[in-house]
């Protein structure tokens, strides 16, 4: 064993641990090819005018010719409003459905119907985002679709879903609720769960019905919970959910007028094989995100400590 | 139990409603589109979807599957990637991560660093794209298992694991002259099962629903993953079936009610398992919230 403080060589330590080194060895490796070198690829390219079949070395060298191009062009304010819309709608309402379908669910007292509730409520998560887009394209279907059905019933003329981008940022974060709302929920009702009954017992003999002791007993007692899913959520502003958007748009043009986001903007541009702008968009996006994640986990360490990712 | 107020009453009926209502939310499109599937094509185009099957008749998933080889071939191809790529992965990961909770490993702040910076800031998208195509795996099934062999929440919940384990379970062994490889398999390894059986399922299932690397690297279609028809069917559904169904003298494509037996066909292997996995679910989370 080692004397704690006592600094080894390295080769020693090799000598003696060289199957734990092994052991870490795979990971090391993926980690350098996939992680590590796309650092500085991703900076040159960014500074390239970069054309595949010139390849990295022989492309020609900009310097910040793509950063102002994009800082002062014409994509970057509709896809950074696209991005910060979405964003937003999803910390106004995303974020409470959870908190609060937690609560109602909570207040069930028959287990039966609680545990059937909380099964419901967490598939939709496991379904893939192409199965739900699916499922929208059925329910909005201009022809055949439930929601067009209604509106036909209660007298409305039926909506082009596909064609109307001014509704997409409602669609996609309704479709975020849909899927995450409910999984959401599992954080928060463990935090319930983990309340001391003394504090309900409490408020009861003070004379507090159901909804003072949620008001004065759950809600503070799961605030620091609340406080750091939110911090967290905040640091990741710019990261859009592109694997949904890709799902539930697809390729229509159209809907890209208020659904291209940042990451959205990026796969679309790999896809064309238009690396270079997609490339400096990136990095902008990356360090304007590690900053805010940086931030927002000091902030959640600091209100909490050790409540941050790390 | 308490007795209860007037209050207290009518906000339980209305609790009830309402989750109730919430979730039929989650199940009612799942249902339309189980039905549609079930249902004719004729009588679909003419009174659009419904939540029980018109004409009740498995044509369109005998059509999905007779015209379109893609379909099976993909059912297949996600099959072979879940059967090589999860077992892999895990492998490597609890490798991984066992090592990295050795604190007295010199260098073992650095790795763990290295590790965990990489959820923080990454190369993006292109640097990624290109390199994986650099490395000739485009259009290969090894772009869907290499790119996404870790994950460093994964290894965060291992060394997590690793780390909380008394230090005398393994010492008995080591200084009997077992190797740290020994002891890793014969004693750590096995008290880890639960955090096995939740890492894999969870494994299992987004390895099932992946589509978005598909997207970017597999252009052969032989080689798409179920996941990825399922969302081509939308953009060109005619380009899958088309000429399948030209060969067997098909007029009248059932393009509706094929699609939707697609969604069903794809998610079915999902809703079946989970009844019995939740569990397993749950505790992923709750193993990701307590941290450290």
């Amino acid at each position: 064993m080692v004397i704690p403080g006592q600094r080894m060589t390295f080769k020693r330590a090799m000598k003696k641990y060289w199957v734990l080194y092994l052991m870490v060895l795979p990971a090391m490796v993926w980690y350098i090819v996939f992680k590590y070198i796309p650092m500085p690829t991703g900076l040159i390219i960014s500074m390239e005018d970069y054309v595949p079949w010139k390849g990295l070395w022989k492309s020609n060298w900009v310097w910040f010719e793509n950063y102002i191009r994009i800082l002062t062009g014409g994509a970057l304010p509709k896809v950074l409003r696209n991005t910060l819309l979405l964003s937003a709608l999803s910390l106004v309402f995303a974020f409470p459905a959870s908190i609060v379908l937690a609560l109602l669910i909570n207040e069930l007292r028959n287990r039966l119907f609680k545990r059937t509730v909380q099964s419901v409520a967490y598939l939709p998560y496991f379904l893939s985002w192409t199965v739900v887009a699916g499922l929208a394209f059925n329910l909005m279907d201009t022809r055949f679709g439930l929601f067009n059905q209604v509106l036909k019933l209660i007298g409305l003329d039926p909506v082009r879903w596909y064609a109307t981008p001014s509704l997409w940022p409602a669609i996609l974060t309704v479709a975020k609720i849909w899927k995450t709302t409910g999984w959401g929920t599992i954080v928060f009702l463990a935090a319930i769960c983990a309340i001391d009954t003394g504090l309900y017992e409490a408020a009861v003999v003070d004379g507090a019905g159901r909804w003072q002791q949620t008001l004065h007993v759950t809600i503070p007692a799961i605030m620091p919970t609340i406080i750091v899913t939110f911090i967290l959520s905040i640091g990741q502003m710019l990261a859009s959910d592109s694997e949904m958007i890709m799902a539930m748009v697809g390729n229509n043009e159209i809907l890209w007028e208020t659904a291209q986001t940042f990451e959205t903007f990026v796969t679309n541009n790999v896809m064309h094989g238009t690396y270079a702008s997609s490339a400096t968009l990136s990095m902008l996006q990356n360090t304007v995100t590690f900053f805010m994640v940086w931030g927002a986990n000091t902030l959640a360490n600091r209100r909490e400590s050790g409540s941050g990712i790390w | 139990m308490l007795k209860r107020t007037r209050g207290e009453k009518i906000f339980n009926v209305f609790n009830i409603f309402l989750l109730t209502l919430f979730s039929l939310t989650f199940v009612i499109p799942y249902l339309i589109v189980v039905s549609t599937s079930l249902s004719d094509e004729l009588t679909v185009l003419r009174d659009g979807y419904t939540l029980i099957p018109k004409g009740f008749t498995t044509a369109a998933y005998e059509f999905a599957f007779k015209s379109s080889p893609i379909l099976l071939r993909a059912i297949l191809n996600s099959v072979g990637l879940l059967i090589v790529g999860v077992p892999m992965s895990m492998a490597v990961q609890f490798i991984a991560g066992y090592a990295l909770s050795k604190r007295f490993l010199p260098g073992h702040r650095v790795l763990n660093f290295l590790m965990v910076f990489t959820m923080m800031f990454g190369g993006g998208l292109v640097p990624f794209y290109l390199l994986v195509r650099g490395l000739g795996m485009y259009n290969s099934y090894w772009s869907l298992i290499i790119p996404g062999l870790f994950s460093s929440y994964n290894l965060v919940l291992i060394r997590n694991f690793f780390d909380g384990q008394p230090a005398a379970l393994e010492e008995a062994a080591l200084i009997d002259g077992a190797s740290y490889w020994q002891s890793f398999w014969r004693i750590s390894l096995p008290t880890a099962k639960p955090l096995i059986a939740t890492i894999g399922v969870f494994s299992m299932v987004s390895s099932w629903n992946n589509w978005y690397n598909a997207m970017l690297f597999i252009s052969d279609i032989n080689k798409y993953p179920i996941m990825l028809v399922v969302r081509q069917i939308y953009i060109d559904f005619n380009a899958l079936v088309a000429n399948a169904a030209a060969i067997q003298g098909i007029t009248i494509l059932p393009t509706e009610t094929a699609k939707m037996a697609v969604i069903v066909i794809a998610s079915l292997p999902i809703i079946i398992v989970y009844p019995f996995l939740q569990k397993y679910f749950v505790q992923g989370v709750m193993l990701g919230a307590v941290k450290e």
